[in-house]
This record gives C-alpha cells, structure tokens and sequence, in this order.
C-alpha cells in the first residue's frame, strides 16, 4: 500500500507527540526528587537545575539500557549528586565565578533565597540552616544521601566511590561541626 | 539547640530540616513538565550551559591572565588601568506650564544641579544611546513634530515628516528613530449610546535626516488596538514593541498590554516574543548584552483585564503585574518578582549589572543586584518615587523625582514642589541627594551617556 506524504507527516507528527509526552513522564517521575538532592548539596536552584535536567536527559535518551527503576534512580542519585558537589566547587573557585555570568534563573534563585530570609519564612531552622550551610559540599553529599535519601552507608559509599570508613568519617565530622555551630549560634 | 543532643536527635532534626528544605528547592525550581520542554527544544544548553567554563577555555584564560600578571608587574600602566566607565552627562526632564498646557519645557541640568537651561516646548525628550542626540516632541498636539539638536538643546531642527507625539526611541548610534506612527482612528459604541476611539497606529523606522523610512509593525498585528512603545535593542538590530487589545464594557473601555514582539530594525523577520498579558507597556527593557528582555507582566493563573460590575469602581481594571525575563530567542520565560504586589517599569542597569522596577502601590524604587559574587543578594527596597526614573549612565546612581501629592490630586496648571535627586545603587535606602527642586509637574526622565574620558556636563 502506497503512504502518501500526509500519512508520513501524521506518523512523524505522532511520534513527536509520544516522544513527548514519555520525556514529560519521565520527568515527572524522577525530577522533584532529584532537583531537591542537587539543590541542597550545591545550595543554588540554577545549578540544580541545570544538573538535574542534564542527567535526565542523558538516561532519557538511554533508558533502553536502564529501565529497571532500581538501578536507574540509584544510578540518577549518583549522578546528580557528585555533578552537584562538582558544581559547587568549581563555583567556588574566582575564576569559576569569572567566567560563567549570571543566567536568568541565578536572579530568580537570589530572589528566592532572599524572600526566604526576608519573610522569615522558616525562623524555627535558621540555625540548622546556617549549620547546614556552614558544611563542605563533601559533607553535604554524604548527609544528603545517608540521612534524607534513606542510602545506607555502604550504598552511600558505593554511590559516591568512597570507601565505607570515608563514609562513617565525613558523617561524624559533619555531626561534630553541625553540634559545634548549633552550640554557637544558641550563644 | 542542645549542645549534648544525642546522634539520633540530631540526625532526626537534620532529616526534618532537609525534607522541608528540599520541598522550598522543588516548590521553588522549574515544574517537571516545563523542565522536560526546556530539554525537549533544547534551550537550556543554549541558555544555561553556553558559558560553563570547559577545561580548554579554563587553561587559555589562566594563561591569559598569567600573561597579564606579568605585564603588569613589568609596570604596564595601562593594563592596570580599570575598563572605561562612561561619564554621566546632562540630565533632560520636561516642566510642566501653568499656563500653556498641554506643553511642557524640555530642559536640560548638570547632574550637579547647576546649569538648568530651558530648551524649549516639548515633551518626550530623551538622549541617544551614545548621547551625541537629545530628541523631543515639539509644537501643538497633536500636530508635533519630531525635533532633534545638539546635547546641550543647541542647533535644534524639526524633522518633517515625523509628527504626531506618539511613543518613539532613538536607535542607539542616534541615526535612526523608531516611532510610532497614527494612521487613523478607531471607533466604538459603547452600550449607553456614548461612542469613544483611539488612535491606528504603525511602528516605522526612520532616518533622523528625514522623512522617508519602513514600517516595521503594521495596524493588522493589532486589530483591536495599537502597537506602541518600540524599544531598540542594544546593538540596533532589532526592535521589541507591545500589542494592545481593547477591553470594552457597556460604557466602559481600557487597553491592556497583550504580547510583545520582536522585529529586525529593517522590518523583516517579526516574532512573537511574549504572548503574556500585562497592564503596562512601559519598560520593555533589553539587558545591556542584548540576551534578555524585562517587562512587565500578569503570573500565572490572573485573569484578563475586565470593568467591574456597574456601581463599582470602574478604575478597578487591571490585575498586580510582576516583573519577567526572557531570553530574546523567546526561551526562558521567568517571574522575578513573583510577588502579590504590583510590580512595573523595569530597567536594566547600563552595565548590566542590576535590575530595577517599580513597586506601584507604594511607588517605591525596588534595586536587585544580578552580581553573582553576593548569592544571597535580593531585591532592596529603594526610596519612594512618583513617576520616572532613569539610571545614571555609569550605573551607580538613579535619578527620579518626588513630590507629596496634593489632597485634591494631581491638578494640572497649579504649582507643586517636586525636586529631582539621586539615590546611590550601593545604597539604595540612604537619603536621597536633591538635584533640583522647581515648582512645577516634573515629566520624563532621560541622563546623557559621556564616552569614557569625553569632556562635558560631569560635574557632580
């Protein structure tokens, strides 16, 4: 059977449209979870974003190859988590900061932690806030994962490359800054 | 906070912490069906990857600047010397007559205060971008004619054939105007029998050394309004211009701002670049790198301008406006303010470096500092303003003006004590530094950019 020229355009116009709608459920899947992952240990929405959606696309356009759910978000995790500790220090870095001019969603992120402080929105964790600010993007990493992803430390260890006493080490140390800022702050 | 809680007690706190706090990150971040849409066209690497710094770029700058190290060490005075900053030249503002209204006076000051010269009748004064061009509307409405002259208002002559007083701008090399152009008149009835109308317009570029010129915009893109307030970008090749649509109930009508579009200065290759409602035209603003374009704009979920029922205020039209970007491909589209208050005017800084607004219900000057080096920087509340503002060409002040509205209103023909000042962008809340206080409306705002080192009105 002959396809004429409208058929092809409805097929194209078709898998477009599938394409879509899977890359959108796909998202709404994993990208709530994951946004919040990189933004809490990179601490700027722009940064998180741009990680997040990067990764995501890049297992999208793979997902043939991963589409068992539970090695593709622990495979997502990693990935964002250690592209979030990336960013953060290469953001640290002057000439990070040189290069790379603000984007749009940076104004927004500014206004945003701005509202946050100026509404006093969340008076009652401004220590733990600061405390939790006050820890190094390794920490971060670890805490973030271990005590809000619900990894164990061995599956933290596994996600991050680390050994698991790195692990147990850099959680301690974080306990012992996080108590030492929350002493000071109460003074 | 106890100092000997428990791991566990700390660990339960910290996991509440970072729940709530991952929640802010997600409430605040892109929705997932618009992240996967930015993917899907592709427009995040083109706004958010273009410029992260790759290994390569990485070694070439660090070498630069070695090189530049040692040149500097070797004594190369010039290399220390900071970029050139413009110079802040004339300040122009209209004077309200008391007796000859509708006129106003254009006038020109130093930024010190002295100097104040009138220049003639006229309103719409502004300089070029480049500030070798001051411009006014002048002679009677609505039969004004476009007149250009020297900086200082000096050898001013009318430009046949660009009438009418509508909106207009310079382009940035002050060669060429962008205007607004009335074509006739639209008319309606309205359901009580009264029949009102508003001006056909079209968008024209013209050359400032005559008549002639192409029309870049036509009436069709409005066919229930006017097309207004063009805005050059800032390298001239292209110009961003509102859409608005009438609203009219019974007896009642209005215009609401209902898409900005983008068109090349030579008329081709037009575009939507914003479909977004909004009340205001004004302050359609291109970032200083040309990537970005600020308005102002309805959040999500408002619904359209309409008249309140009958026995209501009829002046209860418009909804609260936010601010918004835009990159000027279209992409990107994000409230800034977000905000329940009613936000206009934006402005970018000449250096790029911040953006203003207008906080409306309060008339305050609201300052949001773009520099990434202070991440938790934020929109600071300003000094309160009544009408215009301007940025000073070197960026680190803005002019406006202020008055104590009368009990009565704002009358025209009566005298009112309005001074013209400054306020310092390091320091927005410090009291403002008075300019010029005259006796009289104070209309339009415009500050003349010096090239760097050029001689002229920089006294301050």
């Amino acid at each position: 059977m002959a396809v004429s020229r409208s058929d092809e355009l409805t097929d194209a116009l078709d898998r477009e449209a599938y394409r879509a709608r899977t890359l959108e459920a796909f998202f709404e899947t994993h990208y709530a979870r994951l946004v919040g992952l990189a933004g809490l240990v990179c601490g700027e929405l722009a940064s998180a974003e741009d990680i997040v959606q990067t990764a995501l696309e890049r297992a999208w356009r793979s997902r043939g190859s991963l589409e068992d759910d539970s090695l593709l978000r622990p495979w997502l995790d990693r990935v964002v988590v250690r592209e979030a500790a990336r960013e953060r220090r290469s953001r640290l870095t002057w000439l990070g900061r040189l290069i790379r001019p603000p984007t749009v969603r940076d104004i927004n992120a500014a206004h945003n932690e701005l509202e946050d402080a100026a509404a006093g929105r969340f008076p009652d964790r401004a220590e733990l806030r600061s405390a939790f600010a006050g820890l190094t993007v390794a920490q971060r990493a670890v805490v973030v994962l271990h005590l809000h992803a619900g990894y164990t430390v061995d599956e933290t260890a596994s996600l991050l490359g680390l050994r698991r006493e790195t692990v147990r080490s850099r959680l301690r140390v974080a306990r012992q800054q996080l108590r030492h800022a929350l002493g000071d702050a109460e003074r | 906070m106890n100092r000997q809680m428990t791991d566990d007690q700390l660990d339960r706190a910290l996991s509440q912490f970072l729940a709530a706090r991952h929640e802010e990150i997600v409430t605040a971040a892109f929705a997932p069906q618009q992240a996967a849409a930015l993917v899907r066209d592709r427009a995040v690497p083109r706004v958010a990857f273009v410029a992260r710094p790759s290994l390569a770029v990485m070694l070439a700058l660090a070498l630069l600047l070695a090189a530049l190290l040692v040149a500097a060490i070797a004594g190369a005075a010039l290399l220390r010397r900071p970029a050139p900053v413009p110079g802040n030249g004339l300040i122009t503002f209209g004077l309200g007559e008391l007796t000859q209204r509708p006129y106003d006076v254009v006038h020109v000051v130093r930024p010190d205060g002295t100097g104040d010269r009138a220049i003639g009748p006229g309103v719409g004064q502004t300089f070029s971008a480049d500030g070798r061009v001051l411009a006014y509307w002048a002679g009677p409405y609505p039969d004004q004619v476009l007149t250009v002259a020297g900086a200082d208002g000096s050898s001013s002559h009318a430009i046949r054939g660009i009438v009418g007083g509508g909106d207009f701008a310079l382009s940035p090399d002050g060669t060429r105007i962008a205007w607004s152009k009335t074509v006739g008149t639209h008319t309606f009835t309205g359901t009580d029998g009264s029949s009102s109308g508003w001006a056909v317009t079209e968008l024209w570029v013209s050359p400032l050394t005559g008549a002639g010129g192409v029309r870049i915009a036509g009436a069709d893109l409005a066919p229930d309004g006017f097309v207004s307030n063009p805005v050059w970008s800032p390298d001239g090749s292209s110009i961003a211009f509102a859409i608005n649509t009438l609203v009219a109930d019974g007896a009642n009508s209005g215009f609401y701002r209902s898409a900005v579009d983008v068109v090349a200065a030579e008329g081709s290759g037009g575009r939507r670049l914003t479909d977004r409602p909004g009340s205001d035209s004004v302050g359609i603003s291109w970032s200083p790198d040309g990537q970005y374009v600020a308005y102002t704009a309805f959040p999500n979920g408002t619904p359209l301008p309409s008249f309140p029922p009958t026995g209501q205020d009829p002046n209860d039209f418009f909804r609260p406006d936010d601010i918004f970007v835009i990159a000027a491909d279209g992409t990107g589209e994000r409230d800034v303010t977000n905000t329940p208050d009613h936000e206009v005017d934006p402005a970018w800084s000449p250096d790029g470096s911040h953006l203003a607004w207008v906080t409306a219900g309060e008339q305050r000057l609201t300052i949001l500092r773009l520099d990434r080096s202070n991440p938790m920087g934020g929109p600071v509340r300003g000094p309160l303003l009544q009408g215009d503002y301007v940025w000073s060409p070197d960026s680190s002040r803005i002019c406006f003006y202020w008055y104590e509205p009368p009990a009565d209103g704002i009358a025209g023909g009566q005298a009112i004590d309005v001074t013209i000042e400054f306020v310092p962008v390091a320091d927005p809340q410090a009291s403002p530094s008075p300019i010029l206080a005259v006796q009289r409306m104070v209309r339009g705002l415009a500050w003349q950019r010096l090239e760097p080192g050029a001689l002229g009105g920089t006294a301050k």
